[in-house]
């Protein structure tokens, strides 16, 4: 089971910010968000910033990152500012 | 009078010790070279204050100044800068406010505001179309900030100080309504000339070029920064708060005292918690579609909601993980009128002395309860509160610990912890004004926010850096927030950072053929840049208000003068090379056991910079660099 965090606007659309979802890897992980939360499409959840661990996935394996039990998952989007 | 539009075409002095007003002479020519804002006060600083001058010297000047953007309804234009010799670092500063005396000033018939000399006994002064009046301020002296602007005119722009500015606080600041001229201790120099306040009223407009045009132009520029993610969309929904989250998921949010760049807690004192517990609405400057101030509630009252830099340095950087805290002191912090990011660094390095051993002051990570006492201790300085006034390097030379003084040319550094994003950390060095993560270029936007280039690598960084700062620091002196930059990078880059497009993109800006495009855009003469870059809307947006002929070539070029003319009257006042610092542990000390090349390889970078900016190994700018930005025969 991987912990999973919603940041920024993926908190506001889903009202909570952290759920606890069991998937193989990051694609499958996304799929299951979806169908949980029907205001996280897939597509945009693809085109967030997701962290394993704190580690981005475009340094990883994309979506096919493999989650070990355990793992933190983070969903946010770019932002900037001063 | 000027024929540039955009502008009033006059410059006021006021001599508050004679209390006599005179006019500045600024011509359309200085205009075309200088624009506004902090590069025409960098002008006027170098022209009239001899290098030998300190911060609290009477011959030192305050130039308060505006661009020809500010007062003509462009988006986020109501900015306006502040430039003076700093107390804190004892070199020339600017900061900038995005609060409504600007567009007052204008509104009086001026571009820009030189005080010069100091009073005997406490002062106010009042700026209209007609006069200036020096008013007793006797009555006013000593108030806190809020109370101090609600005794003035309600109708009229101002600009005030706190207690902190009276006492002579090194990093004391300047307010405008809510928003401060946080940076550099200008307050203090306003102290030390006895003025407590400035207003500024009128009815008069700036003449624009092309009027019609320019109503078009900012309508479509407005709907750009409307529909893009940055500025359309995180800021208004999370402020610079929503920042946090990020910053700790890049190993880049500056904690305990610098030490690490993540914060167990970090999502106590997010901006998801502050958008879901505190905040009541949105609040920005005038003209800005950004809004991207916070208004929150404390108990009963609506008050100004923290900044991103406020959060971090009197959050995970002192390890308080109390929200609601943070909210009471960063308005007791505006109220006694001082810097929130120099105050935070610098009460952060008296935790990590005492700490250590090196200085008993009951000053301690976690510990929150005697804060609000310091606070007010540095203000009115009593007790330890009379060092702490001084700042980090102070207290760096008479404690040691040097090698943990967070401060650049003496300037607290921002909240960006720069081992994981290490062009900012170059940027903090070199930067003119000191540890100023704006003034440094703010590459952080590429190595983690905006984009997410490689943050450890070397290549390109020192020309992004040099790209970033011209451009801003031109963007800055037309009067506009440096917030509508962030609309550069494009929308489908920052919607999609997974996407193929944006993965080549990341990767291709660290490769040297990145590094050989931007050095020949960095070098290159405005003539060989004669486009319009739609991405950068101010470009046209200057040429239609001033009727300028401007391209990016131009923009570049200005922004280059204004970093250079900077440099230039720092090199007069004795900086070199040694000055453009780091402390070791930013340096030498790796921050993640996981990354070998967590930490700042400072002299490899600064030896590039040096080498594209065209200044020599004592970080000098030679001749025919400045020969050829005309700031020498």
């Amino acid at each position: 089971m991987a912990k999973v965090k919603l940041f920024g606007i993926y908190s506001i659309k889903v009202g909570k910010n952290e759920l606890i979802i069991k998937a193989k890897n990051i694609e499958e992980l996304l799929i299951k968000l979806s169908e949980i939360e029907p205001n996280l499409t897939m597509e945009e959840l693809k085109r967030s910033l997701i962290f394993v661990n704190n580690r981005n996935i475009t340094e990883l394996s994309m979506f096919k990152t493999k989650i070990d039990h355990n793992d933190n998952i983070s969903i946010l989007s770019p932002i900037a500012g001063g | 009078m000027a024929k540039c539009g955009g502008y009033m075409g006059k410059v006021l002095v006021v001599d508050v010790k004679n209390r006599t007003t005179s006019l500045y002479p600024w011509s359309d020519a200085d205009r075309e070279d200088y624009l506004g804002g902090k590069i025409m006060a960098a002008k006027i600083i170098r022209d009239n204050v001899n290098p030998n001058v300190k911060a609290f010297d009477e011959e030192n000047i305050i130039v308060v100044s505006t661009g020809p953007l500010t007062g003509t309804n462009a988006p986020a234009s109501s900015r306006f800068n502040i430039s003076t010799i700093s107390p804190l670092t004892g070199l020339l500063t600017s900061s900038n406010c995005g609060g409504n005396f600007g567009l007052s000033l204008k509104r009086a018939g001026y571009d820009a505001l030189i005080i010069k000399d100091k009073s005997e006994s406490p002062i106010w002064i009042e700026i209209t179309e007609e006069k200036v009046l020096f008013h007793d301020a006797k009555d006013l002296w000593g108030k806190k900030v809020s109370m101090t602007q609600e005794a003035l005119d309600s109708k009229a722009g101002k600009i005030v100080i706190g207690p902190a500015g009276e006492n002579l606080v090194k990093y004391a600041s300047i307010f405008s309504g809510e928003r401060a001229a946080g940076r550099g201790g200008i307050g203090a120099v306003m102290g030390n000339k006895k003025i407590k306040a400035i207003t500024a009223k009128g009815n008069l407009r700036p003449k624009i070029a092309e009027p019609e045009k320019t109503k078009e132009f900012y309508k479509k520029w407005i709907g750009s920064l409307r529909d893009h993610p940055l500025t359309g969309e995180q800021l208004p929904k999370f402020g610079t708060a929503g920042l946090i989250s990020l910053m700790q998921h890049r190993n880049i949010l500056a904690t305990k005292n610098f030490k690490y760049g993540q914060y167990q807690d970090f999502q106590k004192i997010s901006g998801e918690r502050l958008r879901k517990d505190f905040l009541i609405r949105n609040k920005g400057c005038v003209t800005c579609p950004i809004q991207c101030g916070r208004q929150v509630e404390i108990g009963s009252r609506v008050v100004k909601g923290p900044e991103l830099e406020t959060l971090g340095l009197l959050g995970p950087n002192l390890l308080n993980n109390d929200l609601e805290l943070i909210l009471r002191w960063n308005l007791e912090l505006d109220e006694l009128g001082m810097d929130t990011i120099s105050t935070g660094g610098t009460i952060a390095f008296a935790m990590e002395l005492n700490e250590k051993g090196l200085w008993e002051n009951n000053i301690e990570f976690g510990k929150t309860e005697n804060i609000s006492e310091i606070f007010e201790d540095i203000a009115y300085r009593k007790g330890i509160g009379n060092q702490l006034a001084e700042g980090t390097r102070y207290l760096s030379e008479k404690y040691g610990g040097i090698e943990f003084a967070m401060h650049s040319k003496g300037m607290e550094l921002s909240a960006y912890e720069p081992r994981s994003a290490i062009g900012q950390g170059l940027g903090y060095a070199v930067s003119n004004r000191g540890g100023c993560h704006l003034n440094a270029g703010y590459l952080v936007l590429f190595e983690g926010l905006g984009l997410s280039i490689d943050p450890y690598s070397t290549k390109a960084k020192a020309e992004l850096t040099i790209m970033t700062q011209n451009i801003m620091e031109a963007t800055s002196s037309a009067g506009n927030c440096l917030f509508t930059l962030y609309a550069m990078l494009p929308k489908n880059l920052i919607r999609n950072p997974n996407s193929k497009v944006t993965r080549f993109t990341n990767k291709l800006l660290t490769t040297s053929l990145a590094a050989s495009i931007i050095r020949f855009i960095n070098k290159a003469d405005e003539k060989l840049l004669p486009i319009k870059l739609s991405q950068i809307p101010q470009i046209k947006a200057i040429e239609l208000v001033t009727g300028m002929k401007m391209t990016i070539g131009k923009l570049k070029n200005i922004g280059d003068r204004g970093y250079n003319l900077e440099r230039m009257y720092n090199v007069e006042r004795g900086v070199r090379a040694k000055d453009d610092f780091l402390p070791d542990r930013l340096t030498k000390v790796t921050q993640r056991e996981d990354e070998p090349n967590s930490y700042v390889p400072l002299d490899e970078l600064k030896e590039k910079y040096y080498e594209i900016r065209q200044w020599d190994q004592n970080g000098i700018p030679k001749k025919t660099k400045l020969r050829k930005l005309k700031l020498i025969e």
